[in-house]
């Protein structure tokens, strides 16, 4: 076994995660792998960033996302040891929690909808009935067919999810698990279950797996992206974790965390032309067109303009991150998308480190 | 890679049918109609999907189901009843070492529910026309096939997902030198087969481009550039665009429609059919790699004996390492691929002989002219001792039952005393309907030894004729003893005075007399041990 023990990376944003890992994929090249991900964008950059390096995605990886993996390689191939009476057609994605009424032993109205769309946010759950019932043979089939598994964004599973990583760790399934918690905007599921590790929980979850002895993690607190002053910015954002280091040393005249008065920012558009990303729709863009935070995450740019949210404009004014709890992973997301310069909109006084930029003349 | 079971139901002459199969050889006899063909048909389908070289998926066909199934499900449709739909189902389970690719096809969604890698091909009802369906059979009344265009196909691992044929990491090559031609013409099929056979995707690619680049270099030519010169300035005449002459660039026309072999600089198709028939198949051999499945139907079409021979030889060789089904209807193919490799095809059932004793595989090995096709297919064998006796035995039936035995689907075959125990032992093995009919040689304990593993009623298709009487050792004294000798010198037209003259000259003339007891047209009477033969 190459792969042995799985390794989990905690990183920065910027900090080469993909790449990190396609490399990993390239330097064994007889290995037979699967590279998952969540994102059907992430899965693009997966091969774009293969296509970078080698050419092509070579044969051998097969990259898929999380959903399409559950489906194939996990849960069609032994679904009959729990559900025999259709063949699983195709994921059916509810709004909100499935089923909430149905009961767990009614497996068919639990997890079904029109008896052979498996519910997403079950699928997981599945799975892992799946190998109890067959005393592991959906583990044994994955170890036949890969020498290891990766699975970039790792924030972004959830629920069961994470209890299937750890049904996967425990069969001795290699696996390489890349993800960074600061940036967890999307989650494959909105189970109850394991609710306290969605995102910062995370870093729980993985510190309890190295303990138990499943896996080995390895912070990677530097960023290739982002000059030093906005990771600076970006690590006040969450308190408890590493600082990072940057890798950035590019000089442009224009370098680091500004803020922007709403009467500047036509002038500021003009000098800079930065990218403009906005929370959600309903953020005023002043007659810019706008990137969502949440779309823009895996994007690089040179420089961002960020539109503020109501939780976001309060944190620039306290400057105490507990008051952009709940959305600030995308707040995140939006700062760390720049390599030299993020302005971000913000009228009266302000708390955050960041220079006020103001027009020459 | 090998198929370790097929299981196909509803598929042509397959109602429902089961088979084990060999790692390496598998010879396929059967009687006509049992369906040998649809075997490797089937295999050949479910391993590539593809039917006499096109996809199944684009060409169904209604005799593709079961006739039986069909005629059924229209009869019940017809009396009002709401009988399950047809359908055909082809399942290929592949032996279970697997790692890498063929894991990928591991799965339990298998009719039995096993946990092994392998495809599964079911043409079933398209859900989506499942109404259009109902109101066509209820409005036809007499129909009799089954109507294709309401079916839909379903190819898929055991992992429950569909396949295609380019993800499969193996494929079946089907050999049919007395179809294909039929079909495709020569040349197309070679270069399907010279295609499989070239060392890698490197020369295959080459081969491909080199070709390209000469269809491009045509354009170039002096001479076309001159016609479509000419054609262009006809603009305005045919149509108001540029009319230019050009070749065929796109996928469909690629080299193997273009490009033939040679052999000794005779064109293939115009070398003589038996060793066309050699090539093909030896390129064949050679181009299935480990990983594939060989499928041989009927190799002695268009071969003289001898070719046939080498051709055998060069299959069995090549069996090693890779899995080969066979289809014969010669004897000579089966004894020299071994009888211990046979899967015999009757109407119910597979019968193999895989646990046969050694020495009797090689005995029928060393004597490939041997007829064990005869025995295996016959309803009956009755198993004498030489020529006269066959000859007195087939008259001895006649007298019975007014036909000869062959008329009546039994074989009398002379083997000789020392061959019985082989014979009998397939015999016992497949429960063939068998008789020996044999001489005591004045020593009817020893024969009871020799046969005392039949004799028991061990084996109650089996039964062993001779004669408890020690006087009369052989057939001819069992004869005089059964006849006056009046009879049997007016039998051989002489007229000797003594019995003891009349056995003299009987020995002295075997074949003759046989041959005479078989025209007569004399009432004989015949030993009781022959009649019992007859009888049972």
């Amino acid at each position: 076994m190459q792969y042995k023990p799985s390794k989990i990376i905690i990183a920065a944003a910027g900090s080469g995660k993909t790449t990190h890992l396609v490399t990993e994929v390239l330097s064994k090249p007889n290995a037979k792998v699967a590279v998952v991900t969540y994102t059907n964008n992430n899965y693009r950059v997966i091969h774009t960033t293969f296509a970078g390096i080698n050419g092509v995605t070579p044969t051998r990886a097969d990259v898929c996302t999380w959903f399409a993996f559950l489906l194939h390689e996990c849960a069609r191939p032994y679904q009959r040891s729990t559900y025999a009476d259709h063949r699983i057609r195709a994921i059916a994605f509810p709004k909100g929690r499935s089923a909430p009424f149905a009961q767990y032993a009614d497996t068919r109205r639990y997890y079904f909808a029109n008896d052979d769309e498996v519910y997403a946010d079950k699928l997981s759950r599945f799975v892992i009935d799946c190998e109890k019932h067959t005393g592991g043979l959906v583990t044994a089939r994955l170890r036949a067919l890969y020498d290891a598994v990766f699975i970039d964004e790792l924030q972004d599973l959830a629920g069961y999810d994470l209890d299937l990583l750890e049904v996967f760790m425990r069969s001795g399934i290699a696996m390489q698990l890349v993800g960074d918690p600061r940036q967890s905007t999307y989650t494959t599921n909105q189970a109850a279950k394991n609710r306290r590790y969605r995102k910062m929980g995370l870093l729980e979850k993985v510190r309890e797996w190295e303990t138990a002895g499943l896996c080995k993690v390895e912070p990677q607190a530097k960023s290739f992206r982002c000059n030093q002053a906005i990771c600076d910015f970006a690590d006040r954002l969450w308190p408890g974790l590493p600082s990072t280091t940057s890798h950035n040393a590019e000089v442009t005249g224009h370098d680091g965390v500004f803020r922007v008065h709403t009467r500047h920012v036509h002038a500021y558009v003009k000098e800079f032309c930065p990218v403009v990303l906005r929370y959600d729709s309903r953020t005023e863009t002043h007659g810019y067109r706008a990137l969502n935070f949440g779309e823009a995450k895996g994007m690089t740019f040179k420089r961002v303009l960020v539109l503020p949210h109501g939780r976001m404009a309060k944190y620039l004014r306290t400057g105490n991150s507990d008051d952009v709890t709940g959305s600030l992973t995308k707040f995140y997301v939006a700062v760390t998308r720049a390599r030299s310069s993020v302005a971000i909109l913000c009228d009266g006084n302000c708390k955050a480190h960041c220079v006020e930029w103001e027009p020459s003349s | 890679m090998h198929v370790k079971r097929i299981i196909v139901s509803g598929f042509k002459a397959l109602g429902s049918f089961e088979m084990e199969l060999g790692e390496n050889l598998n010879v396929i006899v059967g009687d006509n109609e049992t369906g040998k063909t649809t075997v490797l048909e089937a295999v050949g389908l479910v391993l590539s999907g593809q039917m006499a070289g096109r996809s199944v998926l684009y060409d169904l066909d209604p005799y593709y189901f079961n006739t039986g199934m069909a005629v059924e499900y229209f009869t019940r449709l017809r009396r009002g009843e709401n009988p399950p739909l047809p359908q055909i189902l082809i399942e290929a389970y592949l032996d279970d070492n697997s790692t890498g690719e063929l894991a990928r096809l591991k799965g339990t969604n298998n009719t039995r529910g096993e946990d092994c890698p392998g495809l599964s091909m079911a043409i079933v009802l398209n859900q989506d026309l499942a109404d259009d369906f109902k109101s066509y059979v209820s409005n036809v009344r007499n129909a009799e096939l089954i109507p294709v265009e309401f079916f839909t196909v379903q190819w898929r691992s055991f992992a429950g997902n569909s396949v295609t044929a380019r993800t499969l990491p193996f494929r079946a090559t089907v050999i049919d030198t007395s179809l294909f031609r039929a079909y495709f013409g020569p040349n197309k099929y070679l270069a399907q087969i010279i295609a499989e056979c070239l060392k890698d995707d490197k020369q295959r690619i080459s081969l491909a481009a080199a070709y390209r680049q000469l269809k491009h270099a045509f354009m170039g030519e002096p001479g076309i550039k001159e016609i479509n010169d000419y054609l262009m300035q006809k603009k305005g005449d045919i149509t108001g665009k540029a009319l230019t002459l050009s070749l065929d660039m796109s996928a469909r026309s690629t080299w193997e429609s273009s490009i033939t072999a040679h052999l000794d600089d005779v064109p293939f198709s115009d070398v003589g059919k038996g060793e066309q028939s050699r090539v093909q198949m030896k390129l064949a051999i050679e181009a299935a790699t480990a990983s594939s499945v060989l499928l041989v139907e009927e190799p002695e079409n268009h071969l003289s004996h001898s070719n046939m021979s080498r051709l055998i030889d060069e299959i069995s060789r090549k069996a090693a390492g890779r899995q080969i089904l066979i289809t014969t209807h010669s004897s000579f193919v089966l004894n020299k691929l071994g009888l211990d490799r046979v899967k015999l095809l009757s109407t119910y059932r597979v019968l193999t002989l895989s646990a046969l004793s050694s020495p009797t595989t090689d005995y029928f090995m060393k004597l490939p002219g041997y007829d064990t096709l005869r025995l295996l297919l016959s309803a009956r064998t009755i198993l004498v001792e030489g020529p006269s006796d066959e000859l007195i035995v087939q008259r001895a039936y006649r007298a019975t039952h007014g036909m000869l035995p062959l008329e009546d689907g039994v074989d009398v075959i002379a083997v000789g005393s020392l061959a019985f125990k082989r014979f009998l032992e397939i015999g016992a093995m497949l429960k063939l309907q068998m008789c020996v009919v044999t001489d005591n040689d004045g020593d009817v304990a020893a024969l009871r030894e020799k046969y005392k593993d039949y004799l028991g009623g061990q084996h109650p298709t089996i039964t062993i004729c001779f004669d408890e009487d020690e006087n009369c050792t052989t057939l001819e004294p069992q004869l005089l003893k059964a006849n006056s000798l009046a009879t049997l010198n007016e039998v051989f037209g002489t007229t000797h005075a003594t019995g003891k003259a009349l056995l003299e000259y009987m020995k002295r003339n075997k074949t003759d007399c046989a041959l005479k007891v078989l025209t007569t047209t004399e009432a004989l009477s015949f030993p009781e041990y022959i009649r019992r033969a007859i009888q049972a």
